[in-house]
């Protein structure tokens, strides 16, 4: 069974001569365990697709499956719940609550679903900011702020991480520690990721390149030898 | 899950404090005002009707000549469990009135502060008030018709919880009217009055009344003392809600804006929320805890400073009545529904405010939001007179309308103040207006004096001393089961403002009195069982009675007499007056006492109106800092790139003052009708059967009025300027906030 199973998703956004057609028609399988990147240009409907496998918004059209489970007919309260149990979000700016330290911002996520500080505590480890636990993200750089966003995402053990474009703010180096925590979480915990970016270079790290294009997929293809986040340049 | 929310939710508070402050402020006030008035309607209310209780207040009093046989009657009457006689006198040396009053045992029983209750024809009793305004202690000698009282106790009394002279001196002045309570050896032979106690209909005191041959039977709640207790009950509480109700919707507005704008600055952060699997729920309670929270702790200090200034209102308020034992009491009740309106009212517009971000989805609200489109405002269309305008009072122009909400806070902030103010002020004046009109225009004689009744063809020797006088009848009529005084005058009468031709077929009425009855000129009117006709309408501010002429009471009053027992007197020497009543023996009131009474009733009011004018004040200065804070802080990033482009201060400050003049020239003509408005609706509260309020504001009021608005929004301004001077601008402009 597919982690996700998408059937004619469409998506637009305004009306008449401001009509937007995000995503067409999109038909598309994405197998359970795989690091996978969604490549594509500004515009070509990346965010909007991943938003929809979060449950972040509604299609306009079509049918997304996760697992056999149709997450398009969930309602509001449902969606709430998958994406709080099921997904771990990391996004482009970081997103991390300004008011809560480091540790805090990931409690916020852990205590939500049951989890102990403990837990919260263990992933800052994992990313490597056990010092820094205590700082408020205005202390922080970019690259610690975004590890911050990865430990808020895996804290909760999630089936699945989203991450939209993560490396998009970040210069090289601090870009190529972030795709090295990300490919350590999968391959350790077996974690799904799915991994937005428009960077060529990138999508030479994953098991499956999607490349989307005006809201169509142009293609799907697996890397034969994904590459280690070290050996990429951009 | 709790724990981090509410760390974040009080994190987030320092971002809104100086309008969470200003909040809580107002909740303080506005609790603390009716907490304050509340509390003393509720203590006033339970400590005289406890005196009424204990000390006997006596439910029914027959007013006549009456012998024991007559009380004999009265007391063996089923549903009366105690009745007495007695005499009440009223003495008069010089300025000073005192009045004689036999004791009764179990019966309008003075309350003792001090000292024992006379026990021979040698002792008295006085009443502490009027003890305290002359000086008059324990052991002291007072002289009453060439007898010497010994002073053995100061008392209270359940009759005078209002220093109720007669009924046009409602709040007699202490040091001018004292009562004394005496032995009953102290009189003749006889009674004056029969007291009773027990539950008895009115219809049934009254038939018994008629069977001793009472003068007068009124019961205990027809009582000038207890009619003006419960109209000063109504007065109080009337105020304890109308300030509250303007702080609440001061509140309503700042909370509404403060959240909109929260939210407005936080879309973003909201859409993590949801991406993080926030619930409505969750959500709700991060931004109404900030509300509720601070409506709990202003509630709770405004019930807290409500207590530290019962206790001086009620000082200032002893002056107006006196009730022993009245002091600060804890309402645990009254305590805690406030504090519940307080968070109800805070949550419940934060929940408003809120609603709008349940429904979009996470991706939506975490979109970047495209800039606002511009929008031409209405003045912009008049392009010869745009054109001619400097662009900074364009700018000024368009900034002060662009968001409606904060513009429309400012306005409310603004008006809301400028209301109180002029609602106060104008309370001031009514009450001058009221008193002017009345002894100005409406009262055209000195003095009244007060005789027994004689017939019209007899001249009573005092007339022989008055250059000027007319002489009426004063005639109880009951009328919808209460009693007025009904004037029956000469056909030559003009010692007040009426139209005296018109009583010459019919009753001419007071406006008070025919709207309370529903009636206008030419209807008609039941006097007991007679039923009269409305020959007209007018004006009277003051001990409201109803006018008649002599030809008109004899055709429809049965048993009507030609007498009379009051002669208006002008251009009087008052000090002869003095004289002639000991000599003659009658009672009179010039008007100065009258105006001196009336001066007495106001001014216990002052008390309050000084508390509402501090309350608004406070209110106006409250508003505008947060409104204005808000505003500020929405436009800091526009001030800061102004700065970053070369915009001097000067001329940040010039557009900034422009708006406030804009919102003031809005917001004043606004706040002045609505304080008209509100003293309308007050001083319906203020009138009653004996007294009605003339709402009236003086030109200066309105000046003052906005003045002290102007002044307190250039104050804000003033705060405004120091913070845009400290605008560091390579901050700001790392962060967009609007």
């Amino acid at each position: 069974m597919n982690l996700y199973t998408l059937k004619a998703l469409s998506k637009n956004y305004g009306e008449g001569d401001s009509l937007v057609r995000a995503l067409r028609d999109v038909y598309l399988e994405i197998p359970h365990g795989r690091f996978a990147v969604v490549l594509g240009a500004s515009g070509s409907g990346k965010s909007t697709l991943l938003n929809m496998l979060g449950c972040m918004d509604r299609p306009t059209a079509g049918q997304i499956l996760f697992g056999d489970a149709d997450i398009t007919a969930y309602s509001k309260r449902e969606m709430t719940q998958f994406r709080k149990t099921t997904i771990g979000f990391v996004f482009q700016s970081y997103n991390l609550l300004p008011d809560l330290n480091a540790l805090e911002n990931v409690e916020f996520s852990t205590e939500m679903v049951g989890l102990s500080p403990a837990d919260a505590e263990r992933a800052l480890v994992q990313v490597g900011l056990s010092d820094r636990i205590k700082h408020f993200p205005g202390q922080l750089s970019g690259g610690e702020q975004q590890r911050v966003s990865i430990a808020r995402a895996i804290a909760k053990q999630p089936k699945v991480l989203l991450c939209d474009e993560p490396t998009g703010a970040l210069d090289f180096e601090t870009g190529i520690m972030v795709l090295e925590v990300l490919k350590q979480i999968h391959r350790e915990q077996g974690t799904s990721i799915l991994f937005i970016t428009h960077s060529q270079e990138i999508a030479k790290i994953a098991d499956i390149v999607i490349r989307l294009r005006s809201g169509e997929i142009m293609s799907v293809t697996e890397n034969e030898r994904p590459l280690e986040p070290r050996e990429v340049e951009w | 899950m709790n724990k981090s929310i509410f760390r974040l939710i009080f994190r987030k508070m320092r971002h809104n404090l100086p309008q969470l402050i200003g909040m809580t402020l107002l909740v303080i006030v506005g609790a603390a005002f009716f907490v304050t008035l509340y509390t003393i309607y509720l203590s006033y209310d339970r400590q005289a009707n406890h005196l009424f209780e204990t000390q006997g207040y006596a439910d029914v009093t027959y007013y006549g000549s009456f012998d024991s046989d007559d009380l004999a009657v009265v007391a063996q009457k089923e549903g009366i469990r105690q009745a007495r006689g007695r005499n009440v006198r009223d003495i008069r040396d010089g300025d000073i009135t005192l009045r004689a009053v036999g004791l009764t045992d179990d019966i309008n029983t003075p309350y003792l502060y001090e000292g024992v209750l006379p026990e021979d024809s040698t002792q008295c009793a006085l009443l502490s008030k009027h003890a305290r305004a002359r000086g008059i202690g324990l052991g002291d000698i007072l002289r009453l018709e060439g007898r010497r009282l010994k002073v053995c106790g100061l008392v209270a009394s359940p009759e005078y919880v209002y220093m109720v002279q007669n009924e046009r001196a409602m709040m007699a002045q202490p040091e001018r009217f004292g009562v004394v309570f005496v032995n009953e050896s102290f009189f003749e032979e006889g009674y004056g009055e029969i007291v009773a106690l027990g539950d008895i209909g009115k219809d049934v005191a009254e038939d018994l009344g008629v069977t001793i041959g009472a003068v007068k039977t009124v019961m205990q709640s027809d009582q000038l003392n207890k009619v003006l207790f419960r109209e000063d009950l109504k007065q109080i509480r009337t105020f304890a809600y109308v300030f509250p109700l303007i702080f609440a919707l001061l509140i309503i507005m700042i909370v509404y804006v403060m959240i909109k704008r929260t939210i407005s600055m936080e879309g973003r952060q909201i859409g993590v929320y949801k991406a993080l699997g926030v619930t409505d729920a969750r959500l709700l309670l991060i931004y109404i805890t900030q509300s509720a929270f601070m409506a709990i702790v202003g509630g709770i200090l405004g019930c807290v400073v409500a207590s530290l200034l019962c206790d001086t209102i009620i000082g200032f308020f002893s002056s107006m009545f006196e009730v022993p034992g009245l002091a600060f009491t804890f309402y645990p009740t009254l305590w805690g529904s406030v504090i519940l309106v307080c968070i109800l009212i805070c949550s419940f517009t934060a929940i408003i405010s809120v609603r709008g971000v349940f429904m979009p989805m996470p991706a939506e609200l975490m979109r970047s939001r495209m800039p606002s489109g511009g929008k031409q405002i209405l003045m912009e269309r008049a392009t010869f007179l745009w054109r001619r305008i400097s662009f900074n009072t364009r700018y000024a122009l368009k900034s002060t309308l662009r968001n409606k909400g904060r513009f429309v806070a400012v306005l409310l902030g603004m008006c809301g103040s400028c209301a109180l103010l002029t609602f106060a002020l104008g309370f001031f004046n009514s009450a001058e207006y009221t008193q002017n009109s009345y002894f100005d225009d409406f009262v055209h004689y000195d003095a009244l004096i007060e005789l027994s009744p004689m017939p019209l063809e007899m001249e009573h020797p005092v007339e022989q001393h008055l250059d000027e006088s007319s002489r009426a009848l004063v005639l109880p009529a009951v009328i919808r089961e209460k009693e007025y005084p009904l004037f029956v005058v000469q056909d030559s009468f003009d010692m007040l403002q009426i139209d005296t031709w018109r009583t010459k077929d019919g009753l001419i009425i007071t406006e008070y009195l025919a709207q309370q009855w529903k009636v206008s000129e030419g209807d008609s009117l039941m006097i007991g069982d007679t039923e009269v006709r409305v020959s007209g309408v007018f004006k009277q501010s003051f001990g409201l009675s109803l006018y008649t002429s002599y030809d008109y009471a004899s055709e429809v009053l049965s048993d009507f007499k030609p007498f009379y027992n009051v002669i208006f007197a002008r251009d009087t020497d008052v000090g002869e007056l003095k004289t002639l009543s000991r000599e003659q023996g009658f009672e009179y009131a010039t008007q100065e006492d009258d105006k001196r009474s009336f001066a007495s009733v106001m001014e216990s009011l002052n008390t309050l109106i000084w508390f509402m004018l501090a309350c608004a004040v406070i209110l106006g200065l409250t508003v505008l800092y947060t409104v204005g804070l808000m505003n500020l802080s929405a436009r800091e990033y526009e001030y800061m790139f102004m700065g970053v482009m070369g915009y001097p201060i000067k001329s940040i400050m010039s557009a900034h003052i422009k708006e406030t003049v804009m919102q003031l020239v809005l917001a004043l003509p606004a706040g002045f009708v609505l304080g008209y408005g509100i003293l309308n609706v007050v001083k319906t509260a203020f009138s009653g059967d004996s007294f009605v309020l003339s709402a009236a504001i003086y030109p200066e009021s309105y000046v003052y009025a906005g003045i002290i608005v102007i002044v307190m929004a250039g104050l804000i301004a003033l705060v405004s300027r120091f913070r845009i001077v400290r605008l560091d601008i390579v901050e700001g402009l790392k962060v967009r906030s609007e």
